[in-house]
């Protein structure tokens, strides 16, 4: 993809978001007289940005337009990087419903079988081992500095 | 007691033990993103019940110091960095590491840690009272112009791209206008869902558009088995020349720390890109800035701890606590039946000399610490393989996001600026003035809302404040010069 395009793109989900908040602003319950009201001060905030993309937009458009900018966008490894954002996803899920160091335990050896470039039986022991370790460490890591986790069914 | 008595039975008593193992825990939670200072602080104070006050103090303020230190060694190594204070460190520090120096950059790091350091310390000594009449003055008004300062800063060092780093600057303030108002408490934005009420913590950001990103940034060069080639550790330490040169710099630096210090809730996040900027625009040779200047290593890490300094001044003299950390220190000092206030210095002395003595020790425990075992060994562990090292640093990164609220919303927060912060570095839409709007954009409208309470609406006291004054002239200068010098650079173009 060029990179202009996937710019205006990006500016496209600013702007939306601009918009967003300036209708949140703008619709904003508001008690007391001050000179600076949340919906005052939202709608500025929120109405710049809009402005500003806007302007933006315009301007990367008409680069496109005059396809002076040939650079692209290149995304290296997606399978990769699918898979880790896949598993983060369910990783943050699993946080909260299932268990956090069984969730650790999964997700860390999901994420280096991914990344290793050596997957035969014996180095995928090895991790499996590598990764309970680990577990293990951060189970008595926590209990020490007291981060406590959710209350999930499995440990 | 005197300060020299109260600083040798400080060196000779227990308390250096505990202050060796404050600093030792706080340089390790700096260095891991997600894990921070205060977090050091707060998981230490339990243990300073059954403690005497000035080894209580000794272990927590060892903790304060090593947080605050250790924070550039994964921004060097991972161009990940440990705390909010060192995201500028990552501009010059990770090119450093790329091209085999890393250890050179960490020395940077080090000596300028312990030259900060020293230096708020001796402003804290030497100018303790005046400072605290300086940070009384510290208003409303004063405070919204040097947030303002800052952002202007802050989006200037966008260079080319100002308009971009403008978006972005104003995009991280519309992220913040998102969740409870902070002054009324009415729900703004949040169209009813349950994740957007409390609003976007920078911490989740932070993590997200740096420590994710870089993650998934990482994985897409996977060919590359490590983050960092393999360091020379040879030529760590400054030599004369760049020592002298960067004095300067270091000064400025450090003053500007202390300065920024003294200002509640604003800190070494906001300090390190101000001098940042500082820096390059006072360099001879700014282009070197972003690809791995020590000048920006000297900039960013002064300042930094320049602001342990300045910060302890307002908590010392008045009670105030400047940032969470103090706020936490404040706590440790509760436990032991001490509120520090005006009377602090006269109704306990010898904590305060204790206080004083701690932030001088533990500096320059930071300094062996890192020069003797840190310089050597950390890149070392950090220079695992990458599919060993990105797993743990996103778990350790995941479950610091969490432990900020104990919350897992927080950790979908991270996750979803991680992606962002992935589409962003694609797209060169800068990340920086996102981040830092996001650090103090709550804090600029509570300010900014206050002030004009305060004047009815009027903006006059913004330039008939001297100090307000300051920072509103040094916002318009960092937006003018440019054009000025654009100005210059045709007018002289144009006889040729």
């Amino acid at each position: 993809m060029n990179k202009r395009i996937g710019e205006c793109i990006f500016l496209v989900f600013i702007f939306l978001i601009g918009i967003a908040v300036f209708y949140g602003s703008w619709t904003v319950r508001i008690f007391a007289s001050e000179p600076i009201t949340a919906k005052a001060y939202g709608c500025t905030i929120s109405g710049l940005l809009i402005v500003c993309t806007l302007i933006q937009i315009l301007k990367s458009s008409q680069i496109i337009i005059r396809k002076s900018d040939t650079n692209k966008i290149t995304v290296s490894h997606p399978v990769s990087l699918l898979i880790m954002f896949v598993a983060s996803m369910l990783y943050c899920f699993g946080i909260a419903n299932i268990g956090y160091y069984t969730c650790t335990f999964f997700f860390a050896l999901l994420m280096i079988v991914t990344l290793a470039d050596k997957r035969d039986i014996k180095h995928v022991i090895a991790y499996l081992a590598g990764c309970l370790i680990f577990c293990i460490f951060l189970s008595f890591l926590f209990d020490l500095i007291q981060i406590y986790m959710p209350h999930t069914p499995l440990p | 007691m005197n300060m020299i008595q109260s600083l040798i039975s400080l060196v000779c008593s227990s308390a250096m033990l505990y202050m060796l193992g404050g600093v030792i825990l706080g340089l390790i939670f700096g260095a891991i993103p997600g894990l921070s200072a205060t977090l050091a602080v707060v998981i230490l104070i339990p243990l300073t019940y059954t403690l005497e006050t000035n080894a209580a103090m000794a272990l927590l303020i060892g903790a304060y110091v090593g947080g605050m230190s250790g924070g550039f060694v994964s921004a060097i190594m991972l161009n990940m960095p440990g705390t909010p204070s060192d995201v500028a460190t990552c501009f010059d520090g990770f090119p450093l590491a790329q091209k085999g120096k890393a250890g050179k950059a960490m020395g940077v790091g080090v000596v300028s840690n312990l030259f900060g350091s020293l230096f708020g310390w001796i402003c804290l000594l030497v100018f303790g009272s005046l400072l605290s009449k300086i940070a009384l003055g510290f208003g409303a008004f004063e405070t919204t112009a040097a947030i303002l300062f800052g952002f202007t800063a802050v989006i200037s060092l966008g260079g080319s791209d100002v308009f971009k780093s403008l978006i972005s600057a104003l995009f991280g303030l519309s992220i913040c206008c998102i969740g409870y108002d902070v002054v009324t408490s009415m729900p703004r934005a949040t169209f009813g869902i349950k994740l957007l009420k409390n609003g976007f913590g920078y911490m989740p950001a932070l993590i997200g558009l740096f420590v994710l990103a870089e993650i998934l940034s990482q994985v897409e060069q996977i060919s590359n088995k490590y983050v960092v080639p393999k360091q020379t550790m040879t030529d760590i330490w400054p030599t004369r020349k760049e020592m002298l040169t960067e004095i300067p710099n270091a000064i400025r630096s450090s003053a500007i720390g202390v300065a920024i210090g003294l200002l509640p809730g604003i800190g070494g996040s906001f300090a390190n890109f101000v001098t940042y900027d500082q820096a390059k625009k006072h360099s001879k040779n700014p282009e070197e800035y972003g690809n791995g200047a020590i000048g920006g290593i000297v900039a960013t890490q002064s300042s930094t701890k320049g602001t342990i300094g300045g910060a302890l001044v307002p908590f010392i003299a008045l009670g105030i606590p400047g940032d969470i950390v103090t706020a936490a220190l404040l706590g440790g000092l509760m436990i032991k039946g001490i509120t520090p206030g005006p009377l602090f210095s006269t109704e306990h002395p010898d904590t305060v000399l204790t206080i004083y003595n701690a932030v001088l020790v533990a500096s320059i425990l930071v300094f062996i610490v890192m020069a003797v075992v840190g310089i050597r060994y950390f890149p070392k562990c950090l220079r695992l393989p990458k599919y060993v090292l990105l797993p743990i640093v996103m778990i350790f990164a995941l479950i610091g996001t969490y432990n900020m609220n104990f919350t897992v919303n927080d950790v979908w927060c991270a996750l979803l600026f991680g992606v962002l912060g992935f589409i962003m570095d694609k797209v060169s839409i800068p990340k920086t003035p996102m981040v830092i709007t996001m650090i103090l954009g709550s804090s600029f409208e509570t300010r900014l809302r206050s002030a004009l309470s305060l004047s009815n609406g009027s903006f006059l006291p913004f330039i008939t404040k001297p100090y307000a004054l300051i920072f509103i002239a040094a916002t318009i200068i960092t937006i003018g010069l440019p054009f000025i010098k654009m100005l210059l650079k045709k007018s002289t173009a144009k006889p040729a």
